[in-house]
């Protein structure tokens, strides 16, 4: 009876009009927290949120090209403050902070010490492509702030692979295929990363702390829904999903 | 009753076979509605397969533009040949364009898929793809298209850093050479990463859109079998209803055709017992339908004895008309003619009250008929209506009345001779009348005498009782008196006394002969009077009888009570004196040892009564009815003359317009129970 009674509202729902969809362009190093997010908001608003993950200047990318979506979170607040002239990005919302840190084998087998050692020929490394995600531009600033252009050009020759996103370089490190690199902190504590990475933290004058900023995005069909999840986002709810995932 | 279940029957029928209809429709229904909803399933699954096509398309388009640029980068050595790779990568681009703008609106994909066969080096791949309305964003354009156009880019900034190198290579400026290698291999070192993320974006969007293909087949499977499951139960659903009201529908219609076969059973008893009636009636009974006869009954064959049947008699005879005789004596008499545009059947039923005749000749006799004409109607629905005319042989009584007729004119002659006499006897009869009327008043006088004589007799009787014991009181007075005289031994104060008892004897003798008097004194007119006096004076004149005979009168005390009546006292007086008489007269003949008489009064509204209640054991019921009867009585005839009663019922009913009457009741006196006749005096009082 269960079963028939389900199968007819399946069959009515064929009928039926869907659920509102919002798309969401999110830094693939937050993905995990905005997911859970996410499920609250789309029980409170019965309706459904489709994320983009990638890089943070790939997603702006697609956003201003498709001119659909809703919501975007980069890794880091200067994409917001580089592209506010376009108009695709009204209301703003923190919902916590990001810092770059260098990432080594559980253990540190290399015994590395600095950022120094990612010119070290015999330490084969990883860095993020710089055109594409915020951790690949973070990297290079911090290379050059630490030194100069010429430091991160060195960095850039003595890497072995140069990867997309957080994700990418993590993988890459959980694999073994290289030594060191530079990444988003929290993406070592996933529970998927913690048996396998450790952090060594840059000193802040190198690597500040950078603010996660959610943005209604201006062709947003749903913006008070966007604005909600704003506010469950910075909630204290929010703040301890984003806490469990290391965003603090 | 039969048509309304025929109706009934077809109505049934005809909803038996809508039900079978509605069922089939609902059948049909529900099936197409199912199928039509796996086949949206259906289609859900080859839109989803079609997608995965065109996204693995895209996926290969990629990568074959990743091996392009790899060539471009590393192996072309002139202008020409990095053109010829430009041009194959924007081909390439062209068609993951167009990949994606179906994807994003929908088309035909041509694909021109390589298959270095000896016999056949290609083939076209068509794909029809349609767009899902509920999808809202296409993820793959919004993720590739800018990659498309970073794709362009990098190939320009690759030419560009090739002519660069080709330019330096040139000069033979060693410095720059490697300057320019150096960004060449920066650069294409960036390559990987962005081919990687793009496949990576394919890889997923392909990874997701599987997931989703196969969570949908997964639930469609779930689906399809859910609702082969509904479209099993629907239909058995639907059968069973079907089944159930068809088996409810047939075993109506079997029950209304068994009621229907009673029905039919039922109305031919019926038609049987009608035709019987019919053919029990006396007169003729024609059923006509307007214009022509469709039935009749038996006396129409009787009458007609040259036709056995209804069916022989419509054969010869169109109308029973053809049989009126034209001769007739009036026009009450209906012939075989038009009745200013009616026919004659319709004169008759519009002339309801008239009595109609006919005459028919049967053996050359002729035969009156009473005829009437009456128009029912058998349904109201179609206005369906039969003439039915009856026709009563009246012969007779047209013979009856003929000889009547002549009757009444002897009739008349003696009832003049009749006449006569009995004028002549009304003249007599009113002297008869005269005389006997005077014979009946003479009667009523000498009645009313002997009561008045009777009356006195009693009274005489009462007065020697009264006079008895004063007389002997004198003369043994006197005797005494006379006798001391005589001897010398009277005193003058014993003469005295003696005088004076005698004196007080005679006031009493001379007060008895006033009562007499009084009593036997004709009134002449009515006056108002009390009746308790007029009781009074009569029990006195009774009192030295009553006393004789040990009869003690208990009575009511009268002191200072006044009932007023209108009337002659001696008459009432009368009344009295005869009830208390006929009481003593009875109590002393039945020996009675302790002898009462009781006497009461009662005061109503309009009334003054009188009660006399002796105790004899009452008048014998069946003579009590006749005691006010003259002339009856129960005493010796040397006593009683049966006038009395008579004559003081008269005297109370007639000449004081109350009423007398007898009864006989059980009373008690002086603790013991006794039965006697009480006569009742009801007097209206005064007005």
């Amino acid at each position: 009876m269960k079963k028939i009674v389900f199968s007819l509202l399946f069959s009515i729902s064929l009928f039926a009009s869907s659920k509102p969809t919002l798309l969401f362009y999110c830094g693939i190093t937050m993905v995990t927290p905005m997911k859970e997010i996410s499920k609250i908001i789309e029980k409170k608003h019965n309706c459904k949120i489709k994320i983009i993950q990638g890089g943070s200047k790939d997603l702006y990318k697609a956003l201003s090209y498709s001119k659909k979506g809703d919501i975007y979170l980069p890794g880091s607040n200067s994409y917001r403050l580089n592209n506010l002239k376009d108009g695709y990005l009204l209301d703003a919302q923190d919902i916590g902070y990001n810092q770059a840190a260098i990432f080594v084998q559980k253990g540190n087998p290399k015994n590395i010490k600095s950022i120094d050692s990612l010119i070290d020929p015999n330490i084969k490394t990883i860095i993020c492509d710089y055109t594409t995600g915020s951790i690949g531009k973070n990297t290079k600033k911090i290379l050059v702030k630490y030194k100069n252009e010429r430091f991160f050009e060195e960095v850039f020759d003595n890497a072995i692979i140069i990867g997309t996103d957080s994700r990418n370089i993590n993988q890459a490190l959980r694999k073994k295929d290289v030594d060191m690199a530079i990444n988003w902190k929290a993406t070592a504590f996933y529970d998927i990363n913690k048996d396998k990475i450790d952090i060594i933290d840059i000193d802040e004058k190198y690597s500040p702390k950078k603010r996660l900023v959610l943005n209604l995005l201006s062709f947003s069909k749903y913006p008070d829904i966007v604005r909600d999840f704003m506010k469950v986002a910075s909630s204290p709810d929010g703040i301890n999903i984003m806490k469990k995932y290391g965003f603090r | 009753m039969y048509d309304i279940k025929q109706s009934h029957t077809y109505k049934k029928l005809i909803l038996l076979i809508v039900i079978f209809l509605f069922g089939f429709i609902s059948l049909y229904t529900v099936n197409n509605f199912v199928n039509n909803l796996i086949k949206n399933l259906d289609n859900k699954v080859v839109h989803f397969e079609k997608k995965s096509t065109i996204g693995k398309y895209i996926y290969y388009d990629i990568l074959e533009i990743q091996a392009l640029m790899s060539e471009l980068s590393t192996n072309t050595s002139s202008q020409f040949s990095r053109d010829l790779i430009a041009n194959k990568i924007d081909n390439k681009i062209k068609m993951i364009k167009e990949s994606l703008d179906i994807l994003q609106h929908g088309g035909i994909l041509k694909r021109e898929i390589s298959l270095n066969m000896a016999e056949q080096n290609y083939k076209i791949k068509i794909i029809k793809y349609d767009l899902e309305s509920t999808e809202d964003f296409f993820l793959e354009a919004i993720e590739i298209y800018p990659k498309l156009d970073e794709i362009k880019r990098m190939i320009s900034k690759i030419n560009k850093l090739l002519m660069e190198k080709e330019k330096v290579l040139k000069i033979e400026d060693t410095k720059e050479v490697l300057k320019t290698i150096k960004k060449l291999k920066r650069y294409y070192k960036t390559l990987p990463a962005f081919f990687k993320r793009t496949s990576e974006n394919i890889e997923r969007i392909l990874y997701e859109s599987d997931l989703e293909y196969q969570s949908i087949q997964k639930e469609i499977a779930l689906k399809k079998e859910s609702l082969s499951e509904i479209k099993l139960y629907l239909i058995l659903t639907t059968v069973i209803i079907i089944l159930v009201f068809g088996y409810v529908i047939v075993r109506n219609v079997n029950k209304d055709s068994q009621l229907l076969f009673k029905i039919l059973n039922k109305q031919e008893k019926q038609e049987k017992a009608t035709r019987a009636i019919l053919d029990a009636q006396s007169n003729i009974i024609i059923v006509s339908n307007g214009e022509k006869m469709i039935d009749a009954n038996q006396q129409l064959y009787d009458f007609f004895p040259k036709y056995k049947n209804f069916e022989e008699f419509n054969k010869d005879v169109k109308c029973i008309c053809e049989f009126f005789e034209d001769k007739v004596p009036n026009d009450e008499y209906i012939i075989q003619k038009d009745y200013n545009g009616l026919s004659w059947s319709e004169y008759i039923q519009q002339n309801p009250n008239e009595n109609f005749k006919v005459i028919m000749k049967k053996n050359s006799i002729k035969h009156h008929f009473l005829i009437k004409a009456t128009r029912t109607t058998l349904d109201e629905n179609t206005g369906e209506s039969v003439v039915i005319i009856t026709l009563n042989d009246i012969t007779q009584e047209i013979n009856s009345h003929i000889k009547l007729e002549s009757m009444n004119k002897n009739l008349e002659l003696i009832v003049s001779n009749k006449t006569k006499e009995l004028q002549e006897l009304n003249e007599n009869l009113e002297q008869k009348i005269i005389i006997e009327t005077e014979k009946v008043r003479e009667k009523d006088k000498q009645m009313t005498e002997q009561a008045r004589f009777a009356a006195m007799g009693e009274m005489i009787g009462n007065i020697a009782h009264q006079w008895r014991q004063p007389l002997s009181a004198i003369n043994t007075t006197s005797s005494g008196m006379i006798l001391q005289m005589e001897l010398g031994i009277a005193s003058n104060e014993e003469i005295e006394k003696g005088y004076k008892s005698i004196m007080e004897y005679v006031d009493f003798l001379t007060q008895t002969i006033e009562d007499f008097r009084g009593f036997f004194k004709e009134d002449k007119e009515n006056i108002d009077f009390n009746i308790l006096d007029t009781l009074n004076k009569t029990i006195s004149i009774t009192s030295a009888a009553y006393r004789d005979y040990d009869i003690e009168i208990i009575k009511d005390d009268f002191t200072d009570v006044e009932l007023i009546s209108n009337g002659m006292p001696s008459e009432l007086s009368q009344v009295f004196l005869n009830i208390l008489n006929n009481a003593k007269d009875i109590l002393v003949e039945k020996e009675i040892k302790h002898k009462f008489v009781e006497i009461r009064y009662e005061e109503t509204q309009t009334d003054n009564i009188i009660y006399i209640h002796d105790i004899a054991g009452g008048i014998p019921e069946d003579i009590i009815g006749k005691v006010f009867d003259p002339y009856f009585t129960t005493k010796h005839q040397s006593q009683g003359t049966g006038i009395g009663l008579y004559m003081s019922k008269d005297i109370v009913e007639k000449h004081m317009f109350g009423k007398l009457s007898v009864s006989n009741k059980a009373i008690k006196i002086k603790d013991n129970n006794y039965y006697g006749a009480c006569f009742k005096i009801e007097i209206p009082k005064k007005a």
